[in-house]
């Protein structure tokens, strides 16, 4: 349960829509096979920050039990280091 | 007396705990499909990198909105001090944008159809639809869930069929840059 108030919820919202417009300024500039790497890691970095405000804000982890907050935290973060890891595979294998 | 409320929070701790076991094993679930998904593309960088040309990850990014904006009515319904006509509206807009979510999808898999049955792109895919389409099956299940709780809204199951849909909505921020755009 979510222990935000309508308004702190709403807020979070707005930061919410407001990085996924920012990862769509983005995107509007891939139209090739090769993502860079900076682009790449910025979307994850996105994406692991929304997936905090979800965790801590909607799901009311903020002050919910630690090992369980930071289990839900940890899943988003270890697979966008693994995607991030894989881009850097990608783009070290471009550069060799 | 003492006895029933010490029975009722004894209920309350055991639906949590399954909660959490079910939570964790779709999370499992969806890791061990995200992650073959990453060692597949590993293994065929030049066949997944023309392939993810042909996804719309615009459409994708309208759907992480309508996704986020379902999630955000959730919190509403599931936050503290909110009325039982406040719940279930709030549950009925997240469960409809669910909805609208899985309609959006569908006209998606309507464009990127075609291109699945070339031959380069069978692994990258298939990997695609079974993940989206399991998360997919998720949304669609878990919106019917909130619907049946906002017809009773009880506290209980509020809590539940929210923190079900918050995980589903955690899942999809994690899968839409790794199989659109990283």
């Amino acid at each position: 349960m979510s222990d935000r108030s309508p308004k702190q919820l709403m807020r979070t919202w707005i930061f919410l829509l407001g990085m996924v417009l920012l990862g769509m300024l983005l995107a509007r500039e891939l139209h090739d096979t090769t993502v860079p790497l900076g682009f790449a890691l910025a979307l994850l970095l996105l994406a692991v920050l929304k997936a905090r405000l979800v965790v801590l804000d909607f799901l009311g982890m903020r002050f919910g039990p630690r090992p369980l907050r930071n289990g839900l935290l940890a899943w988003p973060s270890f697979f966008a280091l693994a995607a991030a890891a894989k881009a850097l595979i990608g783009a070290v294998s471009l550069v060799g | 007396m003492q006895d029933a409320v010490a029975s009722a929070a004894g209920e309350e701790e055991t639906d949590a705990f399954i909660l959490w076991v079910l939570i964790w094993s779709e999370l499992a679930a969806f890791g061990v499909l995200i992650g073959a998904f990453l060692v597949a593309s590993i293994v065929s960088p030049e066949d997944f990198a023309v392939a993810r040309l042909h996804l719309k990850p615009g459409i994708a990014a309208l759907n992480t909105l309508v996704l986020l904006t379902s999630g955000w009515q959730a919190a509403v319904a599931a936050g503290k001090g909110a009325s039982t006509a406040k719940k279930r509206r709030a549950l009925v807009i997240a469960a409809l944008l669910g909805f609208l979510f899985v309609a959006i999808k569908f006209y998606e898999y309507g464009t990127e159809l075609r291109f699945a049955g070339e031959d380069a792109f069978q692994s990258f895919f298939e990997l695609y639809f079974l993940l989206t389409g399991f998360h997919l099956v998720h949304v669609a299940f878990v919106g019917v869930v909130l619907l049946l709780v906002a017809w009773k809204p009880r506290p209980a199951n509020v809590d539940l069929a929210t923190t079900l849909w918050h995980v589903i909505d955690l899942v999809w921020i994690v899968m839409f840059p790794v199989l659109y755009l990283a």
